[in-house]
């Protein structure tokens, strides 16, 4: 087992880590943004997708919790590790700073991920946990959750709309060098494929985080009511 | 050509050294940057004051010694070139330049620009050694290798170590170097033998030394006055996972 301790350790084991981490909370994006896109399609489709959710075959519902829960404690636990080991490598910095090609995306990795992070804790808190003020319903009446209701009543305040807007399109900025980043950490790089793994990814990304965020918006300006 | 300076001094390591301005005047625009340094340095010593110290060996871009920050980017930011062989008309009349040492916890500064890249030596040497056959000189093809390769590790071997990448890198990475130094005998037949050893052995001793991690902003690659490709960073990435999953020590007596 030590080699698997020492290995994590390493700067490349790291990488490989926050890789493989990064792309699993990708995979569970997909499925979370994708599910949630059924807002589209009326308070019936929705909650019937969440009660089929609570309702899957040997606890998968608690197997998936378990395990996004451990990529998003380890990806966060050594995204930090990563940045302070950063900052220590260059105790001075320069009087005169440049920069040749590292993008904007790529050098604001931490300050984007700190807020996706804050932004997970609240989303949790209001959706999951029930702790932010809500006079609606929590149920529907076929007595299933009431996630529809709960998800447009909220979005129809100004203030959480725009900060799921605004949430997702940090989402996007981080993905938009997290998803290239990770094959290089994984040592992809191709002549054939940089194609899918410098713009097709990130293009992915893209396109993801728009239509999440194309749901509050479209609660702000009634088209889901 | 009259310039302004903004050089780094620091008298030692313990020091702790500050930007301190100078008067570059008559600079021809055909000299070097290092040769224009040399006039400041003239002018310094007839001063009485202490010439400013900056390494330089080859002054033609192979040696890798003539290592500075200058605005902010590593051997000026031309594309492809030393500092030895960035010229003053690369520079307007009037400007104003900074000149700093690289800055890393690895590489400590020695003496105003110059700095301690001992850093990269341990990382050679923990590398090891490649197998060769000794006996009779053996024939010269007796060993296949597709040009491709070939060309591949002489892309790589290109490489001359003056730290470039780590200056140029937002967290002092070194993983261009490294990917360099592993990667020209990873691309080769003889390399083969200690190949999952090497790449454990020579990441190990990066890590040892302070280096920074990599973030893939891919700023060491356009800093690179030999212009190493990243390509060579996921060479080692692939080459490390692998040793780190799968290579073993010797079988050994049950
Ligand atoms: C929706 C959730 C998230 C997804 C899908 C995601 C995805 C990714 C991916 C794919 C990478 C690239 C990994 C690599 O370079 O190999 C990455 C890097 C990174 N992530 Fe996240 N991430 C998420 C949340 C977070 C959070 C909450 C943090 C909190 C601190 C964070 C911090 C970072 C940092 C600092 C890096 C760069 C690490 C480095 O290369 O130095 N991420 N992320
Ligand atoms: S002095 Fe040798 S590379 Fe510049």
């Amino acid at each position: 087992m030590s080699w698997i301790v020492r290995l994590q350790k390493s700067s490349l084991g790291s990488k490989y880590i926050m890789a493989i981490t990064g792309a699993g909370l990708f995979v569970f994006l997909i499925g979370h943004i994708a599910g949630n896109l059924l807002l589209y399609f009326g308070q019936e489709a929705m909650n019937a997708y969440a009660l089929s959710l609570h309702h899957l075959p040997y606890g998968l519902l608690w197997v998936a919790r378990g395990g996004l829960l451990v990529f998003a404690l380890a990806h966060v636990f050594i995204a930090y590790r990563l940045s302070f080991h950063n900052r220590a490598a260059r105790p001075q910095r320069y009087q005169y700073e440049a920069t040749l090609q590292a993008s904007f995306a790529s050098r604001t990795m931490p300050y984007t991920g700190t807020l996706v992070l804050l932004f997970i804790l609240f989303h949790l808190a209001q959706f999951t946990f029930h702790l932010v003020a809500y006079n609606g319903p929590y149920t529907d009446s076929l007595g299933r959750d009431d996630v529809y209701t709960m998800v447009v009543n909220a979005f129809q305040n100004p203030v959480y709309s725009v900060l799921y807007i605004i949430s997702m399109l940090v989402i996007g900025f981080h993905l938009s060098h997290g998803l290239s980043s990770m094959w290089q950490s994984l040592g992809l790089n191709h002549q054939k494929y940089n194609l899918l793994f410098r713009k097709l990814s990130p293009l992915a990304g893209w396109v993801l985080c728009l239509a999440a965020a194309s749901i509050p918006l479209a609660v702000l300006v009634g088209v889901i009511k | 050509m009259e310039l302004t300076l903004h050089v780094w001094r620091q008298k030692n390591g313990q020091d702790s050294g500050k930007m301190v301005t100078y008067k570059a005047r008559d600079v021809a625009p055909e000299s070097s940057f290092l040769e224009m340094l040399d006039q400041v340095n003239e002018d310094l010593i007839k001063q009485n004051d202490e010439p400013i110290a900056f390494d330089h060996d080859c002054r033609e871009g192979i040696c890798g010694s003539c290592s500075m920050m200058i605005n902010g980017k590593a051997h000026g930011g031309r594309k492809g070139t030393t500092t030895c062989q960035l010229h003053m008309r690369s520079f307007k009349d009037g400007e104003q330049i900074y000149i700093e040492p690289w800055r890393a916890k690895a590489f400590p500064v020695v003496k105003d620009l110059v700095v301690d890249r001992g850093a990269f030596d341990r990382i050679i040497s923990s590398g090891g050694f490649v197998s060769v056959n000794t006996g009779g000189v053996p024939d010269a093809n007796a060993i296949l290798i597709s040009k491709q390769s070939a060309d591949t590790a002489m892309d790589a071997a290109e490489c001359i170590g003056c730290g470039a990448c780590v200056a140029a890198c937002k967290n002092a990475s070194s993983m261009l170097f490294v990917a360099a130094k592993v990667s020209q005998f990873a691309n080769l037949p003889q390399g083969q033998p200690e190949r999952m050893q090497r790449v454990s052995n020579m990441v190990e001793q990066m890590d040892k030394e302070g280096f920074g991690n990599c973030t893939n902003y891919f700023e060491c690659e356009a800093a690179c006055p030999k212009q190493i490709s990243v390509g060579f960073i996921a060479n080692m990435n692939r080459d490390y996972l692998k040793a780190s999953l799968l290579h073993q020590e010797p079988v050994g007596k049950a």
